[in-house]
């Protein structure tokens, strides 16, 4: 008899019946995620890239992987199944490389390898204390989400800093650009 | 039944019926204040709408549980039942008339459980499935009992203004930004905040001194790496009323609402640096001060060959900014903090220790976002300030006296300078010729030492030295026909806003000292303090710029000249003094035998 762990699997990933690029369908999408007990691979991959690009045209899973990996998001050997529960590890390896996290001195040497990515994610709040191999519920991955958005707007109190605009009546300021210092301005010529 | 057990299902019922329990409370808080309106009698409860007044992103609303979604917009009504759900970089903006209003942040359901006003008393309930949700009431006025919900918490409002979080797999979080708030979980009720100030509470803790305990960290740049004067530079921040906090994605300590150094202050304090550049604004902004610089000889630096022949002399090689790795440079350039404004505005100091290394610098300022604000830009070396100068010379005999601005060059060496102020010596006029060009032969550049870089040609000249007195030059004759030395600015004000950047460039030669700047009659070529000279041509001829090439070589082997003789007259008057100390030496010793 052989005894062993089974990673956490879905019968049917969310995105199978709510993988539309419409914004009604990727509403839907979200909130029905917010109640699976597990996030498969295949929705994670799907809210990644609904985050970063806005939507996901992809026509599958297996062009949802191609598309990561060719960002340098995923590795090139990736190949765990739709079904499957997502990896922090691997959803930890593709936030540090979309946020350019540089990381400590483990990360600096080896890289972003699963381990390393979810201790500076963890450092940086982006995580919860986990395991690489540790997979995420529905609502869990929302929080992650919203976590990195908080992180890549440099506030989590955007809804004050826009009411108090509103109450002034005043325009919205220009948000500051993280991760972009200001461009050396060197002497030159106007003539 | 254990008693451990029936404790548990107590508590569990505690927190399941806590709309209860801060009812309770809340008509204790009442009653122990006046109450702001006279209560009515209670009567039939009125339903009260909420109005959609902003719209950020992707958000859905729908007026109960068995009606479909629809997209919220700004003028949409929504009731008791109504529902909102908001999608990631999304969040919505409702008010409940007269002074209630709900802002809900990203990927958040939120549902309004209760909205109504019962006789004096409104009553809204709020709860959140996951999320932010903040709620604010405008102004005291009618009593209101206003409570937020989420699975795992309540946050029963008592002030003015709070924020609810809860969204697994993160620690449930409350703040309360102005007034009270009761925060209750399973195991405990806290009050968060209190009238005057705001306070925040995680869940995981049991109030919010603990949750401050927490979020206090170590300077991860090596605290006890500073200098003396850096340390006293980052305390007397604190000392001034600001706080000072770590920021981990701009990986630098921030520090707001600390005002910034007065003049006086600023010559007063004790600058971290050997170099010192300081930004200073009196609005509520932030401003973030930018050094770019290259190290080396600026003289060297301008005048070196170049493969393309319309590439800019200058090349900066370092940066320095107040945050995202580039608060040091390799040269020893830093920047300890990153000041977020405040009221009073604020500042920064761009700094390099002792010994500062030569280079060209370029002092720039970026308004990153707020007010519009007047911005002081002043920079130190070697404890003394610095002049933000250019000096412009004119065949029509006017005399550089204030002057002030950006100098900005161009691959043939030509400058402008904007803001330039000139004194007229006849009417003693000041007056301004702002983005004036300056052609060639009519702009000389010089350190604050009066070191010309380039002559009135735009041909560079090193090691030149202008020494009025003994070595008049052609300079001389043309920047400064009395021979008076006038102090230029040590300050300059600009107005930013918007996204504006403004920059000055300073170069630090070798050998680089400060003169004083308080003015004082040099005579020229021996002519008496007050008589003009006669201004050299615009466009010299060949004949003139060979004549003017080889008064220059006459002034530089007679600096070199006088150079040697100086170093000869010293070796000689140290010799005299150590022969003088023996001599004596040699009678004290006969005396006290």
């Amino acid at each position: 008899m052989v005894v062993g762990c089974q990673a956490a699997r879905v019968d049917q990933p969310v995105v199978a019946k709510l993988g539309g690029v419409d914004p009604d369908t990727q509403m839907d999408f979200w909130h029905t995620l917010a109640d699976q007990s597990v996030t498969s691979n295949d929705d994670a991959l799907h809210g990644l890239l609904i985050y970063l690009d806005g939507s996901d045209d992809s026509q599958g899973y297996d062009q949802r992987v191609q598309k990561l990996i060719d960002r340098g998001l995923l590795p090139a050997n990736f190949s765990s199944p739709a079904e499957e529960g997502v990896t922090r590890g691997t959803l930890a390896v593709a936030l540090v490389k979309t946020l350019k996290v540089r990381g400590g001195l483990m990360m600096s040497l080896f890289g972003p390898n699963p381990r390393y990515a979810v201790k500076e994610l963890e450092f940086l709040d982006l995580f919860p204390p986990s395991s690489p191999n540790q997979t995420f519920s529905g609502t869990e991955f929302l929080g992650v989400i919203g976590k990195l958005e908080d992180y890549q707007r440099g506030s989590d109190f955007v809804a004050d800093d826009k009411a108090e605009q509103l109450d002034k009546g005043m325009p919205q300021p220009t948000p500051a650009q993280p991760g972009q210092p200001p461009q050396p301005i060197a002497p030159q010529s106007t003539q | 039944m254990s008693r451990q057990r029936t404790r548990q299902m107590i508590a569990a019922a505690v927190a399941a019926t806590a709309l209860s329990v801060s009812l309770g409370s809340h008509r204790r808080a009442v009653a122990a204040q006046p109450p702001a309106t006279q209560a009515a009698p209670a009567g039939d409860a009125t339903a009260m709408k909420a109005k959609v007044v902003d719209v950020q992103g992707s958000v859905r609303v729908r007026t109960a549980s068995d009606q479909p979604w629809q997209a919220a917009t700004v003028g949409m009504e929504v009731g008791e039942g109504a529902e909102f759900r908001t999608g990631p970089r999304s969040s919505v903006r409702c008010v409940i008339p007269p002074d209630q209003e709900i802002i809900i942040d990203r990927l958040t359901t939120m549902k309004i459980s209760e909205a109504i006003q019962q006789g004096g008393t409104i009553k809204t309930d709020l709860t959140m499935k996951y999320g932010r949700t903040q709620y604010n009431i405008q102004a005291a006025g009618a009593q209101h009992e206003a409570t937020i919900r989420s699975p795992s918490s309540t946050l029963a409002v008592r002030g003015t203004r709070v924020m609810l979080y809860d969204q697994p797999p993160f620690t449930p979080e409350a703040r309360s930004f102005i007034g009270r708030a009761v925060f209750t979980d399973a195991k405990k009720q806290i009050a968060v905040g209190s009238p005057t100030r705001g306070a925040r509470i995680l869940s995981d803790r049991n109030n919010t001194a603990e949750t401050a305990l927490d979020e206090t960290v170590v300077d991860p740049v090596y605290a006890a790496a500073r200098t003396s004067s850096e340390a006293q530079y980052v305390a007397q921040e604190t000392s001034r009323g600001g706080v000072v906090r770590f920021d981990e994605r701009l990986g630098i300590n921030t520090v707001r609402n600390s005002p910034p150094l007065t003049d006086r202050e600023l010559v007063a304090s004790a600058l971290p640096g050997d170099l010192n550049f300081v930004l200073r604004w009196d609005s509520n902004a932030d401003l973030d001060i930018s050094i770019v610089d290259e190290v080396g000889d600026p003289g060297v630096l301008l005048t070196r060959p170049l493969r393309n022949p319309k590439a800019m002399a200058f090349a900066p090689n370092e940066t320095l900014y107040p945050g995202l790795g580039l608060n040091t440079t390799s040269s020893g350039g830093r920047i300890l903090f990153n000041h977020r404004g405040g009221a009073s505005g604020g500042q920064e100091i761009a700094f390099w220790p002792s010994p500062a290394p030569h280079g060209i610098y370029s002092f720039q300022a970026l308004h990153a976002s707020g007010d519009t604000t007047a911005a002081k830009f002043n920079a130190f070396y070697q404890g003394r300030a610095l002049e933000i100068q250019a000096q412009k010379v004119t065949p029509d005999g006017l005399e550089p006296a204030i002057s002030a601005g950006v100098i900005r060059f161009n691959q043939d060496f030509k400058y402008f300078v904007y803001d330039a102020k000139f004194l007229d010596p006849s009417s003693g006029e000041i007056f301004t010729q702002p983005d004036t060009p300056i052609n060639e032969g009519e702009f000389v550049l010089t350190d604050a030492n009066g070191n010309l870089l380039f002559d009135r040609n735009g041909n560079p000249q090193l090691n030149s030295v202008y020494d009025p007195v003994n070595n008049p030059t052609v300079f001389d004759a043309i920047e400064n026909p009395t021979g008076v030395r006038v102090a230029a600015p040590t300050q300059v004000v600009r107005t930013l806003g918007g996204g504006d950047t403004v920059s000055f460039s300073f170069f630090i030669p070798p050998d680089f000292t400060i003169p004083d700047l308080t003015g004082g009659e040099t005579g020229g070529d021996g002519a008496a303090a007050g008589q003009r000279r006669q201004a050299p041509p615009i466009n010299p001829t060949k004949a003139q710029r060979r004549e003017m090439q080889k008064e220059a070589r006459a002034q530089k082997r007679a600096v070199a000249a006088a150079e040697a003789a100086s170093k000869r007259n010293a070796a000689r008057e140290a010799k005299a003094q150590k022969a003088q100390a023996a001599r004596e030496a040699k009678v004290a010793a006969k005396a006290s035998r």
